[in-house]
């Protein structure tokens, strides 16, 4: 059934917090390249995934937010709609946690119809049905991994997405951890340890200049951006303007 | 007479690349007398999985066969169990008959569970693992250039080197315990496993005047043929973390030679304490998980935090953090980033983050949260009361003289570089683009 709502190219956008509150441009380019694509995007009411209210012990709100949030999804899924997210960290949370918290089938069908954005686009191009008319980006990338996305287990999904856009040279693909882990790294006593565990990931990246620093977590982002004063960007910015929308 | 308790003790072998040498000659023509199967890391796991699987659900069973065993077949080694640490280092001060050095392994059991208490007592401990390292830093930040784990004859890595039985009667003997956590037992035979890097456990069982196997339920199998395997799992997938855990001797430690014990004419002893300290605890439903544990360390290799870990008074890995939170003896299992590299490196696929986050939530439902953690545990009522006023929010997040008085009130760091609220959140745009 999951490849089955792949094809049939109607989508719910799990935003999660980042995507809607701090970094709408990846929500708004999300909405653009799967309309692109011909996918029918719909964002329903929806609420924080729970990950950074677990972390810091507001376990019955999060509980709160996981039913909310499979009761909504799980409806979409059985209107024939697959979820996707740009948050790695979300896509995480909704794919292992919320069946081994929430004991549903519910939980169930909604982790097995999540697919990170990227994912989601690969298995369309797998399947034929991804617009490639990409136009070239003669632009360098230095594609930092967040720990989230490889917890995920689903291969490199980014790369492998930006590598079908013509002009794009991935320099680099960076799997150090960065350190931020949500509100972690902001926490006065994880600070210092935080910016510690980054270094490895600065040191990377300046060894490795590129045009664009490329990632899908926020926190990752974040932490890139506070560390080397460089931009960096999900990977669905960088499709956005290759299609030129 | 009497029979020898049987000690196996297990060390890294060249096989790999002996079988590497003679793969490169096969592939050139050269006729070769042996190439080995290659063993698939996933049936090697299905297979360790199965092997831990089985001692757990038949605990009981193997615990009062291995004391019956070895109370049949060798009565001359002296058997204790022990509830808990306490219960263990009292038994080993009552059978020290003034002996006051004690030399222990590397394993968890005795350089993390029993050591503080041996120290309290008044023991000299010294860590003979550690002493085999001449290091001067800890500047160890990568893996041993060992071969990775990948489907290579990973069985080969480790095989038995050593066959022992009993204590040699020899001439070397010297005044001190050994204090020794085995890796494996088999219920069956009894015969014990070691996993040696070195020559320590060796040394120690050669010349120590009393010796004391320390045995966790956990490392009690079925027989010898799942003993030499829970072993040789622990070399191999341990094997690149290993060195992690290498640092300088503490200031004052002095090694078994330097401290120049004395030569011993008493008749050697050979102890067995079979040790609980919450292990049992472990097989409730919940963290039932934890018990497949075999020790190897791998969930250290790829931990982001682990190197700042260096001084705690226990063997830093995930593992043994959320271990000493559930025992008790520690207070914060906050420190976890949850970015789940643990859990990919395990070999028995335990869950380890998901692990952590029940021993949190556990912990939150009989002590509140911190007043820092209330306010961070709702990020999304944080992010509805900045959007409304971004432009203002944002420059305020900014001004050294308001985050002075935040960081008070709400644990973040002045220094730390926030995200920055947009008044037109995604929702709305998508309204007006739906």
């Amino acid at each position: 059934m999951p490849e089955k709502l792949i094809g049939d190219k109607k989508v719910v956008f799990y935003t999660g917090c980042f995507a809607n509150y701090y970094y709408p441009e990846a929500g708004q380019a999300t909405v653009k390249v799967l309309r692109k694509n011909g996918v029918q995007v719909i964002v329903p009411d929806q609420v924080c995934c729970g990950l950074p209210m677990i972390a810091k012990g507001n376990t019955k709100g999060a509980y709160k937010n996981l039913e909310y949030n499979v009761k909504t999804l799980s409806q979409a899924v059985a209107d024939g709609y697959a979820i996707v997210t740009t948050c790695s960290s979300c896509g995480r949370m909704i794919k292992r946690d919320y069946p081994l918290l929430l004991y549903s089938e519910q939980a169930s069908l909604v982790a097995e119809n999540i697919y990170h954005i990227t994912e989601y686009l690969l298995k369309l191009h797998r399947m034929g049905q991804l617009d490639t008319g990409f136009k070239s980006l003669p632009q360098t990338v230095f594609y930092h991994t967040p720990c989230h996305l490889m917890a995920q287990q689903i291969g490199d999904v980014s790369v492998e997405v930006l590598k079908l856009v013509p002009g794009i040279t991935i320099n680099h693909v960076g799997r150090e951890c960065c350190g931020m882990a949500g509100a972690y790294g902001y926490e006065k006593k994880n600070y210092k340890l935080s910016r510690e565990i980054a270094d490895k990931l600065y040191s990377e990246i300046e060894e490795n200049p590129t045009d664009r620093i490329v990632t899908d977590c926020g926190g990752c982002k974040l932490q890139i951006e506070a560390g080397t004063g460089q931009k960096a960007d999900h990977p669905i910015i960088l499709l956005q303007e290759s299609y030129g929308i | 007479m009497d029979k020898d308790l049987p000690i196996w003790i297990l060390e890294p072998e060249l096989t790999e690349k002996r079988d590497s040498s003679a793969r490169k000659l096969f592939e050139g023509g050269q006729r070769t007398p042996h190439i080995p199967e290659t063993i698939s890391i996933y049936d090697i796991k299905r297979r360790i999985r199965a092997v831990r699987e089985y001692a757990r659900n038949n605990l009981d069973m193997f615990v009062a066969e291995l004391k019956n065993n070895l109370k049949q077949k060798y009565p001359q080694v002296k058997v204790k169990s022990a509830q808990d640490s306490t219960e263990a280092v009292e038994y080993i001060t009552r059978v020290s008959d003034g002996l006051n050095v004690v030399s222990i392994n590397n394993s968890s059991i005795v350089a993390q569970e029993l050591r503080p208490e041996l120290t309290a007592t008044g023991f000299t401990v010294v860590n003979s693992y550690l002493n085999e390292f001449d290091v001067e830093k800890r500047s160890i930040l990568d893996y041993w250039d060992l071969p990775r784990l990948s489907d290579k004859n990973l069985l080969g890595t480790f095989e038995v080197s050593i066959k022992t039985a009993g204590l040699d009667p020899t001439n070397d003997t010297k005044k001190y315990l050994a204090v020794l956590g085995v890796n494996a037992i088999s219920a069956e035979d009894c015969t014990v496993f070691f996993l040696e890097h070195f020559s320590n456990i060796h040394n120690d069982l050669r010349q120590a005047e009393k010796v004391l196997l320390v045995v966790g339920l956990d490392k009690i199998v079925k027989d010898r043929k799942d003993a030499i395997f829970q072993t040789k799992c622990m070399g191999i997938f341990g094997m690149e973390s290993a060195l992690l855990g290498i640092g300088p001797k503490s200031e004052g430690t002095l090694s078994l030679d330097e401290l120049g014990l004395l030569p011993s004419d008493k008749s050697r002893e050979l102890h067995v304490i079979i040790l609980d300290n919450g292990r049992s605890n472990l097989l409730q439903v919940k963290y039932e998980d934890l018990f497949l544990c075999i020790g190897c360390r791998a969930c250290n290799q790829h931990c982001p935090i682990q190197h700042s870990f260096t001084n705690v008074d226990y063997i830093w890995t995930p593992r043994n953090f959320l271990n000493q939170f559930l025992s008790g003896r520690s207070d914060s299992i906050d420190v976890c980033l949850h970015c789940e590299a643990c859990r990919m490196e395990c070999p028995l696929d335990i869950d380890l983050p998901h692990l952590m986050w029940q021993a949190k939530m556990d912990y939150v439902n009989k002590r509140s949260p911190s007043f820092y953690h209330r306010i961070l545990g709702r990020p999304e009522l944080l992010a509805r009361l900045g959007t409304p006023l971004a432009p203002l929010a944002n420059l305020l997040m900014n001004n050294g003289l308001i985050r002075s008085p935040m960081e008070i009130i709400t644990g973040i760091d002045r220094k730390a570089t926030l995200p920055k609220f947009h008044s037109r959140t995604f929702k709305k745009w998508f309204r007006k683009n739906a």
